[in-house]
């Protein structure tokens, strides 16, 4: 089977799951109220220029949380659901099946876009227009596969640690911060910034604003940054993956809740 | 009186062992406690961004104080956690009655969240600049226990919605604090939101309990200080109404027709 297919059947298997865990959507219940709170800052403090980073903040978050809160769930619930021992039996590896099934939930933390776009409209009055909607369109694919490749390296050191929680509980607002995806990276302290450039959500925070303000010019560099960091994530997701997988093989832990 | 101090207690004993198998010291101080601390960092830096300092200590003091909210109503995890397990007809048949120790079930995160806002309330003003105007902001420092125990009652409220809707209890607290830091007057005044909205917003806990902190650090006269501390435990001491009468109508339903068992 090749490993788009094993990908594809991933999807399906995460719709078939998803359909009965309303809580698959939570960042569609975050995304409408973080945009209401950074609008309405925005919008009282005068800054028109900054509206639309108050509209594509909540989109980023929503990819992150997306990415976060369930990519440390795949192994874990699939374990208490007694589908963990089936997979890792199966001729497939688990790695592709994992990113198949982020995926899955990082296409609904896209709707988050939709959503924030929405609210700025029908709530604040503020349409927000997309001045180069090709470079919009690259930037959003670009960050989703990003995240499809962080959150598959997130899943397995999630699982590998033996603090799943705190990890899953703390990387959210520290990523915030260091992807500049509301206050630009520029207007931090300045020693933040080499951490901040390994981190996709800065390139891709910086192109979005770029293409709803139509300001680009030579953008194949942080195109290429967003997709290199993407890769490099995803290849060691995969990797690590393949390790605890082996791992638990020999060591009898398959089984392990 | 005894025996309720007593659940108390068992109740946080129970707590803090639930949380010492997720947590250390370590990873909850440079996990948890750091992640909290970047999350009103970061919208503080937003306020800073769009307005000036002023605009900046309006947001961080606002966000500092919604801590104690948003780790109170942990509650709902907690609760949730007792259906899920099946073990919500066992506490509901403790001596006591069921009450105090449905009640008591989260005050673990009581103790979290007043740590969480006090280590913010001295670490983050004069880390980011805007320093809070001692000794006034002393003075507050009662006012946000105030705030932490009306916002437990409004989570213990919230909890009948996921002791009933099971597999919703991280969508009710995200629910539950998101529309307190949204509409709560945490980021930008009541005032800002339309009339319908500002009239319920009223009910949230937090909105008056922030406006009196608001009010002692810009040095408000202490009449009206004190009309708004008793607004905010009036307000805090209707949503404790609500999670009795509805953990009272889930156990007599549960006891009825046995769903009170009933894992999910």
């Amino acid at each position: 089977m090749s490993t788009l297919r094993v990908m594809w059947q991933a999807v399906l298997l995460q719709l078939a799951l998803s359909r009965r865990n309303p809580e698959h959507a939570l960042v569609l219940l975050i995304a409408p109220m973080q945009t209401t709170t950074m609008m309405a800052l925005t919008v009282t403090a005068h800054r028109e220029d900054a509206v639309a980073s108050a509209v594509l903040a909540p989109g980023l978050i929503g990819l992150w949380v997306a990415a976060l809160d369930y990519a440390g769930r795949v192994v874990p619930e699939d374990r208490w659901a007694g589908r963990f021992s089936p997979m890792v039996a199966a001729p497939v590896p688990l790695g592709p099946v994992v990113a198949g099934r982020v995926a899955t939930v990082v296409l609904v933390g896209v709707a988050a876009f939709a959503e924030s776009w929405l609210v700025a409209a029908l709530g604040f009055g503020r349409v927000v227009t997309v001045a180069d909607p090709a470079l919009f369109a690259v930037a959003v694919a670009a960050t989703c596969l990003a995240t499809i490749g962080t959150a598959t390296l997130l899943s397995a050191v999630l699982v590998v640690s033996r603090a799943r929680d705190v990890l899953q509980n703390s990387l959210g607002y520290p990523f915030y911060i260091l992807g500049g995806i509301l206050v630009p990276v520029a207007a931090l302290p300045g020693w933040l910034d080499p951490l901040s450039r390994v981190v996709f959500l800065s390139w891709s925070a910086e192109l979005l604003r770029d293409a709803v303000r139509g300001d680009a010019g030579g953008r194949l560099g942080p195109v290429a940054a967003i997709l290199g960091l993407g890769a490099a994530a995803m290849a060691a997701g995969l990797w690590l993956t393949r390790r605890y997988v082996d791992r638990s093989r020999r060591e009898g832990m398959v089984e392990f809740a | 009186m005894r025996a309720v101090l007593r659940i108390v207690r068992e109740s946080l004993i129970l707590g803090f062992a639930e949380m010492g198998a997720v947590y250390t010291w370590r990873t909850w101080t440079f996990g948890w406690l750091m992640r909290l601390l970047c999350q009103a960092t970061f919208y503080a830096l937003l306020g800073r961004y769009v307005g000036d300092d002023t605009t900046m200590q309006y947001v961080l003091v606002g966000n500092i104080v919604v801590l104690a909210c948003m780790e109170s109503t942990i509650v709902v995890i907690s609760l949730a956690g007792e259906r899920r397990m099946g073990t919500l007809p066992l506490l509901a048949v403790a001596p006591s009655g069921h009450m105090p120790v449905y009640l008591g079930r989260g005050l673990q995160w009581t103790v979290t969240g007043m740590t969480s806002s006090l280590v913010a309330w001295f670490v983050l003003p004069p880390l980011l600049g805007v320093p809070l105007p001692w000794p006034r902001a002393a003075y507050a420092i009662p006012v946000v226990l105030l705030i932490l125990a009306s916002s437990y009652g409004y989570g213990c409220a919230l909890s009948g919605i996921a002791l009933r809707l099971r597999g919703v209890e991280w969508l009710v607290l995200n629910l539950a604090y998101g529309i307190v830091m949204t509409f709560g007057g945490v980021n930008v005044p009541v005032e800002v939101w339309p009339a319908p909205l500002e009239a319920a917003a009223q009910a949230l806990p937090v909105v008056h309990g922030l406006e009196a902190v608001r009010g002692i650090l810009g040095g408000a006269p202490l009449g009206s200080v004190m009309r708004l501390l008793g607004t905010e435990a009036l307000v805090g001491a209707c949503w404790y109404g609500v999670a009795a009468l509805s953990m009272d109508r889930l156990v007599s339903a549960g006891r009825r027709d046995g769903s009170l068992g009933h894992a999910g």
